[in-house]
């Protein structure tokens, strides 16, 4: 009985320093804490535009000026595939939708919506407070254009 | 809009497409092009997917479950703990209020009452699967819900199983109007066992997993598939229990009854002759392996979330091109994607089968004289905690998500034709509610948690089989391997997933 015990114990001690490693050498990825989350909030309108840079995956002609990722969408179908967008909790979302037919954006999660014209632009603009994957559709046709990744 | 909107239904239109193979091949490049990307809004209900659990939580992870294992292994216990457990009746009040004709009444009736519901709003409700209150209730609700609230507080769903409380009210109906007990005309195949809960449990995540997957990614069951799966289950219930009796139905064949009972077995509260008692944590999925086919259902159970995990990342890629293949091969595309789900969910409980008789098979080195089936069967209850952590892990956030929808404008507006019975109707989901780092804490906990109370469990029953430590420790490290396994597959599918 006595011999059980002190297994227990050396278990519950085995794990508490795991725990205690964990904590205390966790990954140089994980930036999850509420205080670097607000640094980087607070930073974020200043870093918004090489940020919103970091979008890859969309084509078209990305101009090196302004570094928006715009997605075209011909005949109901975002040009060279979905378009991945990543940015990070707090960034400044940016990017523009051209379609050659009028359709409404919809960013999922955020519920962004925007008018687009047929033969237009539509300019979508808000800020990151949600982390996850979203999915930006077109309303009408259902058509999904991007995948949205909002890292913490 | 508050994430209420209609789900698109990209295939729509297929059924009126020509068919000249010109037109296929357009249309399946337009699909395979919806369907290459990550299908984001992967169950079809909330806007948002979990982001994929970082690679340094991923090696943590892992690391941690190895060594667990290991100081669990030499440190062990050597005694049995769990086996053989001692059931303590609680306070005769407090069972009374459980146990008591009022409440069976009230469980039975609540129960009742929203089978009828969910058939109801399934037929006249509003086709968008996530403004219909039926398909919330069904697959996050009910299925995702009472798995949690079994752990927790036991076999709660006997209580409220509808076609339970349904077939006594009609049994007892027919033997007042022909003035005897009605005894059921058929036994029960005992060899049976739990097999027809399998195929239920099949059955339920075909419909969930595979036949839904009509609008390309995200538009998933509709209500009125639902109400029809709904109304043929009842009826084949009905029948069954008329055939063979209410309970023992219960016992053996009714697919939730034997599914949510699997996770009620490691509550601590459990009803004895009509007794509320408790006994120690775990105790209880010691004894609830031993009908035939129990462990095909943890299996099953685990093999449905692996290929549920597995689509919406490792999988991803091989199932769009072999849906390419399919179509390509002259199948319509809702053919084609079905087929194709069908043979990788097919895959994925056959992998994890494998994986779990790989391990039974290394045990016999430690005792060549016992059967590999009787060894398979001693240690399927080990693997419950390992089905739960795997459903924690990636439900977690949908549960989360739509339960704030099911009780406000899915309870306000359960139709969707914008009634607001209870004020609600105008809330949604709030996505803030809970972070990304959250969601990857509470997966990496359940993996890991249910790893140690998989260990503990495979410990007591090592012990029992073998009664020298020893040897029971040895017989272990393949135990161990194959949860190992488990495990880290679990997390590797999580660090994978939307990636």
């Amino acid at each position: 009985m006595h011999s059980n015990a002190t297994r227990i114990a050396a278990l519950l001690v085995t794990l508490a320093v795991i725990v205690g490693l964990f904590f205390a050498f966790r990954g140089p990825g994980d930036d999850g804490d509420a205080t670097t989350a607000t640094t980087e909030a607070a930073t974020a309108t200043t870093t918004a535009a090489p940020q919103a840079g970091k979008a890859d995956g969309v084509t078209g002609s990305p101009s090196p000026v302004t570094a928006i990722p715009r997605i075209d969408v011909v005949d109901g179908e975002p040009k060279g595939g979905v378009a991945e967008l990543e940015f990070d909790k707090g960034d400044e979302i940016a990017f523009e939708v051209t379609s050659d037919a009028a359709d409404e954006v919809h960013v999922h999660g955020y519920d962004v919506e925007a008018e687009v014209p047929a033969g237009g632009t539509a300019k979508l603009d808000f800020r990151a407070d949600l982390d996850g994957v979203f999915e930006v559709e077109l309303h009408h046709s259902g058509t999904e254009i991007a995948v949205l990744t909002v890292n913490p | 809009m508050n994430g209420r909107r209609p789900a698109r239904t990209a295939a729509a239109g297929s059924a009126g497409w020509p068919a000249a193979a010109a037109g296929w091949a357009l249309l399946s490049a337009a699909v395979s092009a919806a369907l290459l990307p990550a299908p984001a809004a992967a169950h079809g209900l909330v806007g948002r997917s979990d982001l994929p659990l970082p690679d340094w939580l991923f090696a943590w992870g892992a690391s941690i479950v190895l060594i667990v294992s290991f100081v669990g292994l030499t440190l062990g216990w050597r005694e049995v703990r769990l086996e053989g457990y001692r059931w303590r009746a609680l306070g005769h009040g407090l069972s009374a209020a459980v146990t008591g004709p009022a409440a069976r009444i009230g469980a039975g009736a609540v129960g009742a009452l929203l089978l009828g519901f969910v058939v109801w709003t399934g037929i006249d409700g509003v086709d968008a699967p996530d403004r219909n209150f039926s398909i919330t209730f069904v697959f996050v609700t009910f299925w995702l819900g009472l798995v949690i609230l079994s752990v927790l507080f036991g076999d709660l769903f006997r209580a409220f199983n509808p076609w339970r409380a349904i077939a006594h009210v009609v049994a007892r109906g027919f033997s007042l109007a022909v003035g005897r007990r009605q005894t059921a005309p058929l036994r029960y195949p005992e060899r049976l066992g739990r097999w027809p809960a399998v195929a239920g449990l099949v059955g339920f995540v075909f419909l969930e997993l595979v036949w839904g997957q009509t609008g390309f990614a995200t538009s998933g069951v509709t209500p009125a598939t639902l109400a029809t799966a709904t109304v043929a289950y009842s009826l084949y219930t009905f029948v069954a229990m008329a055939l063979f009796g209410i309970e023992r139905w219960v016992d053996r064949g009714e697919t939730f009854a034997q599914y949510f009972g699997m996770f009620a077995s490691l509550a601590v509260l459990e009803v004895r002759d009509g007794r509320l008692g408790r006994r120690p944590p775990l105790a209880g999925a010691t004894t609830w392996a031993q009908p035939t086919g129990s462990l095909a259902l943890v299996l099953v159970a685990i093999g449905a979330t692996t290929f549920d995990g597995a689509q919406e990342g490792v999988l991803e890629g091989p199932i769009s091109s072999t849906f390419q293949a399919l179509t390509d091969a002259g199948l319509t595309p809702l053919t084609a994607l079905r087929l194709t789900n069908s043979l990788y969910l097919a895959g994925a409980l056959a992998a994890v089968a494998a994986i779990f008789w790989g391990g039974i098979y290394g045990m016999k080195i430690v005792d060549g004289r016992r059967r590999a089936l009787e060894l398979g069967r001693s240690f399927a209850h080990a693997f419950i905690p390992i089905a739960l952590a795997y459903l924690i892990a990636h439900y977690f956030s949908l549960v989360v998500y739509q339960e704030q929808a099911q009780f406000t404008f899915l309870l306000s507006d359960p139709f969707g034709d914008g009634s607001d019975w209870f004020g609600t109707a105008g809330s949604g989901i709030d996505y803030g509610l809970i972070g990304a780092t959250a969601i990857w804490y509470v997966q990496f906990g359940a993996i890991v948690g249910g790893h140690v109370l998989a260990l503990a469990l495979g410990h007591d029953r090592a012990l029992v089989l073998w009664k020298d430590p020893r040897t029971a420790a040895y017989s272990q490290v393949w135990m161990l391997a194959t949860m190992v396994f488990f495990s880290v597959l679990g997390l590797y599918l999580l660090s994978q997933a939307n990636a």
